[in-house]
This record gives C-alpha cells, sequence and structure tokens, in this order.
C-alpha cells in the first residue's frame, strides 16, 4: 500500500522536529522552522479534502448564481464567465487547479453581485439574493475553516 | 544580500572616508522591512545607527518607506520622542534600488525583560509602563498638524467626525488595489462595519498605528523612542488605542485610559474603541495579504510572505466570519478575547 500524502508530510514535520529543531538557536532558523511547522500542518488539513470541498462548494455556487442572474436580470462579466465554465467542468473528474481557478471565479462573482446587491438594497429581489449570498460566504468560510484555524493561530514568524 | 563592506562603504560615502563600519545585525522579525543595527568607528569613536529598507519585491504594509521617514523627521522637531532621522536614499546602488532610511541609534530595548513576571511588583511595574506609554501618545495626539508640517503630506479627513469614514474610504482603496483574491466575505463585512462608522472624534490626530509592545523603545521602563511609523495616520485617537499592542490589558485599562485622557485633555469614546477593534482586524486582510503579491510573482518567494500573507489573512478573514452580522460590542469582545494569545496578529507585520 502506498503511502499517504498526509503521511508523508507528517514524517517530513517528525523528522524536522526530532532532528532539526533541537539543534537550531538562531532566532531566523527558528522563526524559518516554525513558518515551515505550520504550513505542513496547512497542508496535511487541506490536501485530502481540498478537491471534494471545492467541488461541492462549486456546484452549490453554481446554482446559487444562476438563480441569483435570473432573479436580478443583471448582466455581470464575471457571473458569465463562472456560469459558461461551471458546468463542464462541475460534470466530470476535475484538476484541483482547475477546480481552485473556477472557484476564484465564482468568488468574483459573488464579490461583484454583493455590491450590485448593496447598490439596490431595499430593492425585494436584491434583498434575497443578498441573503443566500451571504449564507453560501459563511457556509464557505466554514468549509475552508480546517485549512487555517487553529493552524495558523499562534506565533506568526 | 548586504555584507558589511559594501554596507562600509555606503556609510563612508554618506558620512565621510573615516567612517568604517565595525560590526552590523539584522532585527528580528523584520518580514515587511528589514531592519539592520549598524556600528561604526569613526576616527575612534564609536557610532550607532538603524539601517532600514524595504525586503525583496516590497513591504508587506503598502506604505512607501519616505512617507515613514517623512513622519518620523516631522516629529523629531517636536516633543515625541523618536530616533533622529539622518537620510533617505531612493534607490541605492547598495539594495539594487530599494529604498534606505537611516536613522541614529537610541540607548534602549523593545524589550522589558521580567514585565510579566508574577505579583505585585511586576503588577505595578506593568501599571507604570502603560501609564508611560499613556502620556507618549497622548502627547502625539495633542501635536497640532497644520503648525507642524503634516497636513502638507498626511491624507487629512475633512473634519473630526469624518475620521471613521476617511480611513474606511482609504482603505478600502488600498483593498480593491493590492487584494490577491476577490475575498467577498471581506467585502461583506465592509458593508457590515459601514453600517457602523463612529460618526464623532475629539479631535483630527496624527495616529501611530501599530503602538505598544514590541514597537516600541524602552530605557528604565520610559519610552524613549516610539519607533515604526509606516502605519502613520491621521484621525481618531480611539484608533490608537485599538492598535495598543498589550497595552491596555498590561495594567487596569480605565486606569490607563482616564490617566492618557487626563493629559490629553480630551476623551476617549469607548464605543468608538470598540468600533476600532474590530476595523483593525478588516484592515489587517489589506494590509497583509498586500505582502503575499511578490511571493506570486516570484520576487519574494520566502514563507514568512506565505504564512503572514496567505495563512493569516485567511485566519482573519475566518474571524470576520465569527463576527459579521453581530453587535460591534459583542464583535469587539470576540476580538479582544483573540488578543489575549500572547503572540497577537498585529505584530504579524513587523
Amino acid at each position: 500500500m502506498m503511502p499517504t500524502t498526509q503521511q508523508m508530510l507528517a514524517a517530513v514535520q517528525l523528522a524536522l522536529q526530532e532532528h532539526v529543531a533541537p539543534r537550531i538557536d538562531d532566532q531566523w532558523a527558528q522563526s524559518a522552522l516554525r513558518s515551515v511547522d505550520v504550513i505542513l500542518n496547512h497542508l496535511q488539513a487541506r490536501v485530502p479534502v481540498e478537491g471534494p470541498m471545492l467541488h461541492e462548494d462549486s456546484c452549490e455556487l453554481a446554482a446559487l448564481l444562476a438563480s441569483a442572474q435570473t432573479r436580478l436580470s443583471h448582466d455581470e462579466p464575471a457571473l458569465n464567465a463562472f456560469l459558461s465554465e461551471a458546468p463542464a467542468l462541475l460534470d466530470g473528474y476535475a484538476r484541483v487547479d482547475a477546480l481552485q481557478a473556477l472557484n476564484h471565479k465564482g468568488r468574483e462573482a459573488v464579490d461583484a453581485l454583493l455590491h450590485h446587491c448593496h447598490a439596490r438594497k431595499g430593492d425585494t429581489a436584491a434583498d434575497a439574493v443578498h441573503a443566500d449570498l451571504h449564507a453560501w460566504l459563511l457556509k464557505h468560510a466554514d468549509r475552508e475553516s480546517g485549512f487555517f484555524f487553529p493552524t495558523y493561530v499562534g506565533r506568526p514568524v | 544580500m548586504i555584507d558589511q563592506q559594501s554596507l562600509s562603504d555606503y556609510f563612508a560615502a554618506r558620512m565621510g572616508a573615516d567612517v568604517r563600519v565595525t560590526r552590523f545585525k539584522r532585527t528580528f522579525p523584520g518580514i515587511s522591512r528589514e531592519t539592520f543595527l549598524v556600528w561604526t568607528d569613526e576616527g575612534g569613536k564609536e557610532g550607532g545607527y538603524v539601517f532600514r529598507t524595504d525586503a525583496l519585491g516590497g513591504p508587506i504594509c503598502p506604505v512607501p518607506l519616505e512617507y515613514e521617514y517623512r513622519i518620523i523627521k516631522g516629529l523629531y522637531a517636536t516633543a515625541v520622542p523618536v530616533a533622529e532621522p539622518l537620510w533617505f536614499d531612493a534607490a541605492p546602488a547598495l539594495t539594487e534600488g530599494r529604498p534606505v532610511m537611516v536613522r541614529r541609534m537610541v540607548d534602549g530595548s523593545n524589550d522589558l525583560p521580567g514585565l510579566y513576571d508574577e505579583g505585585a511588583e511586576a503588577a505595578a511595574r506593568r501599571q507604570r509602563v502603560a501609564l508611560d506609554h499613556a502620556e507618549k501618545l497622548a502627547t502625539l495626539h495633542s501635536l497640532d498638524l497644520e503648525a507642524t508640517g503634516f497636513t502638507a503630506f498626511v491624507d487629512m479627513p475633512a473634519s473630526a467626525a469624518d475620521c471613521a469614514r476617511f480611513d474606511f474610504d482609504r482603505w478600502m482603496g488600498i483593498f480593491r488595489e493590492v487584494r490577491t483574491d476577490p475575498f467577498p466575505l471581506v467585502t461583506e463585512a465592509a458593508y457590515w462595519l459601514k453600517e457602523h462608522l463612529p460618526t464623532t472624534a475629539p479631535r483630527i490626530s496624527l495616529c501611530k498605528g501599530n503602538n505598544g509592545m514590541g514597537e516600541e523603545i524602552w530605557k528604565d521602563d520610559k519610552i524613549v523612542a516610539l519607533s515604526d511609523w509606516e502605519l502613520a495616520f491621521a484621525g481618531d485617537p480611539a484608533q490608537d488605542w485599538a492598535l495598543s499592542q498589550g497595552m491596555l490589558t498590561l495594567g487596569d485599562a480605565e486606569t490607563t485610559l482616564r490617566h492618557y485622557e487626563e493629559v490629553a485633555g480630551f476623551r476617549i469614546d469607548r464605543s468608538s474603541l470598540d468600533f476600532y477593534r474590530v476595523w483593525e482586524v478588516w484592515k489587517a486582510v489589506p494590509t497583509l495579504n498586500n505582502g503575499l503579491r511578490p511571493f506570486l510573482s516570484g520576487e519574494n518567494p520566502r514563507v514568512p510572505r506565505l504564512n503572514l500573507g496567505f495563512g493569516r489573512v485567511k485566519l482573519f478573514e475566518q474571524l470576520l466570519a465569527m463576527m459579521i452580522g453581530k453587535p460591534i460590542d459583542e464583535a469587539a469582545h470576540i476580538v479582544a478575547e483573540w488578543r489575549k494569545s500572547p503572540y497577537r496578529p498585529e505584530n504579524a507585520a513587523n
């Protein structure tokens, strides 16, 4: 059986912790090692779940943004760019980097729509779309929470 | 990399042929900008200087080094304690075109050993240190900005009532310019904060930006130089207290603030302070994210840029997600709990 990526990253981390960290007394070297340790923690949390997370997140976003486009009757280039690309990519197996790029486009569209909805505050359709976008934002933050929390809590450098 | 001979040649060219660098040391952490302590022999006398330059690919804070130099130069003529500014060099060959500023080294340290010891004596010492810091901030915040020349180059709000709105607009512009990701949640948080902007301030003050522990030079428990001015701005003095890294928890917060108010002669609105505590979390996103740009372009592919400009920024985004939509006092309480970490997030951009 092949070791998983997580196991391999953990082995690298253990080697650094056991054999390198105790021998270092330079402040800059200690800081570099702390930073590397944080990145290894981050990767162990992110690598195994990032693909499925992005797929699920982007599928939800595709439905949300398609509905927003209809309800707002708003022509937004970032929204069109995402919606024209999403179905084909989400339909089959997609590489993680392609999912990252698609999700980035989707979040650009969300950002543009947030501005649009705030500009139309008080309009029933805009307020309803805004509520959906707000809920999705919190869900997205929750989905990727484990990549950053508590990994990046603590000494920053 | 800067080497001793090149540095020595540079100082001799600026100060005279009899000046020779005998040793130098890069200060830690210094990720946004690189700071070196430089000791010289000047015809048998020892000189000490602080040499500061942008990191490769530019600083983390989206503010030019020359701005910081001009702030320090303006303050040197006032009662606010700062190190003597000596020169600004826009693009010397020594740093391959990165800007440089040089100040005279001040006798003191940014560290106060034993400050967090147990016992009543240490607690009383912490309160004294907090009161000294409060007095220095009061001196800074009481400056006449017109008379001291700061209005000539520091962006000024139209009125005291406009301070929060002015800072909000300025940083929204920076956010749009520097962000490496759409960050829609940060946009949504900005709309939430915009609804709660304070509409009063005691006056328009020159504010230091990051201040307090880790930022200043101390000697015998007194501040001898307020240091690191890259985030200085004109605004509500309450905002500086929101950035006073650990100073309000060093002793009793109300005792410290009341002492400040007595010296300054004006009051800090506690609800404005709450707002600015939350606002500073938001501002940390564009400030730190700017540092990721040289990482992504390959100009500075080093791990601190990655951790501060990406990981730390995403952590702040998570914090904003926890607070968004809540009453500001409740959100400020979340930030206060967060700040109890000994390694506070505002230290990240040093």
